[in-house]
């Protein structure tokens, strides 16, 4: 059994991942979408980064394989989806955020940038 | 036209795909291709870059994530090794450079003591696979004696391949061997031996003789001190 402690705190892409399969199960190119959304475009994610995490994910058991679906399109896709252990971690997770935000708001620091990256 | 596009572009991701490791394209790859395919074809309908830019991009986020799994792969293949396979591994790759040194690129008139740095490295490489074979022997095995007699293996296996490949080289390639400085010199400087073939190989059986115990008590200290080692870095955490 993966303890949590081993898998925070999250990397961006993780803690992405995490963030957009906790709204339900998705294939490879609708976590990258969701991703750009949630991030109002702000993070790109490669296929590259996306499939080394959705890998170190499955062995921490923070996701798991919610098997293939042949799509309207015609398509075969896997879909994956959220764990009880990555739910539990991604609250961990976003109570740190929450923490952080208020120590910040607390010493009134918060910076006036909007910056584009990519994980 | 855009399925031509699109079939270009899917045949130059998966050659791209081609570098990672086996065991991660079995996994992995169909899934990359189909996401790969969704996102082009996205791109295409909604008439955004699929360019310089994106492919630079692509190439970029791949590569990086090709080096961590060639990382990751070397490291699984190196902690599934043990003292056997090590000692195998080590000894065939040195039973090589000796064969090549000796052999195909023969130097016959330069003398042992003036490739010190190479041979200092050579041995120093042995003596740090000797202790890491006690190290990783004690994932398995947290004691100290077990790291000790898995350096005291893996060193005994390689010395065995080194001095067996030398007794090897020195008969079956005679005619080259006979011409190095170290062996003239040696034979000349003896009374003993009238026969140099006599001379080489009564050398090689008593470097057998003594080398592989020899070995074998210099790799159980290594193996120990590799065991030792590994105690002591997880006893802190």
């Amino acid at each position: 059994m993966t303890d949590i402690k081993n898998v925070s705190p999250l990397t961006p892409a993780v803690f992405y991942i995490l963030l957009s399969l906790v709204k339900g199960q998705k294939h490879g190119y609708e976590i990258m979408k969701n991703v750009k959304e949630d991030t109002q475009g702000k993070v790109r994610m490669g296929n590259g980064t996306l499939y080394g995490s959705v890998k170190r994910m499955l062995s921490a058991c923070l996701i798991e394989d919610a098997g293939d679906t042949i799509d309207p399109d015609n398509e075969r896709r896997k879909y994956y989806r959220i764990t009880e252990l990555g739910r539990k971690t991604l609250n961990i997770e976003m109570q740190r955020y929450i923490d952080t935000v208020s120590v910040i708001k607390a010493r009134n620091l918060v910076p006036n940038v909007s910056i584009k990256f990519s994980i | 036209m855009k399925t031509d596009s699109t079939h270009k572009a899917l045949t130059l991701y998966k050659a791209l795909l081609h570098l990672y490791p086996f065991s991660y394209r079995k996994t992995f790859e169909a899934q990359i291709l189909q996401t790969f395919r969704d996102h082009y074809r996205d791109r295409q309908e909604n008439n955004e870059d699929i360019g310089f830019l994106f492919w630079a991009d692509i190439i970029l986020d791949e590569v990086s994530n090709i080096l961590k799994e060639r990382i990751a792969h070397l490291r699984g293949g190196v902690n599934k090794m043990n003292k056997y396979t090590i000692g195998i591994t080590i000894g065939l790759l040195l039973a090589i450079i000796a064969f090549i040194s000796n052999v195909v690129f023969p130097s016959p008139n330069v003398s042992d003591d003036q490739n010190t740095v190479a041979i200092s490295l050579a041995y120093l490489l042995m003596f740090f696979i000797w202790g890491l074979s006690g190290y990783l022997e004690s994932k398995k095995n947290k004691r100290l004696q077990a790291g000790a007699i898995a350096g005291a293996v893996t060193a005994v296996i390689t010395t065995a391949f080194v001095m067996v490949s030398f007794i090897l080289i020195d008969n079956l390639f005679f005619d080259t061997v006979k011409q190095q400085v170290d062996k003239v010199t040696a034979f000349h400087n003896q009374n003993t031996y009238h026969d140099m073939r006599v001379f080489i190989n009564s050398g090689n059986v008593r470097a057998l003789i003594i080398g592989i115990p020899v070995a074998g008590i210099i790799g159980a200290c290594l193996g120990g001190v590799g065991s030792g080692i590994r105690r002591l870095r997880f006893a802190k955490h």
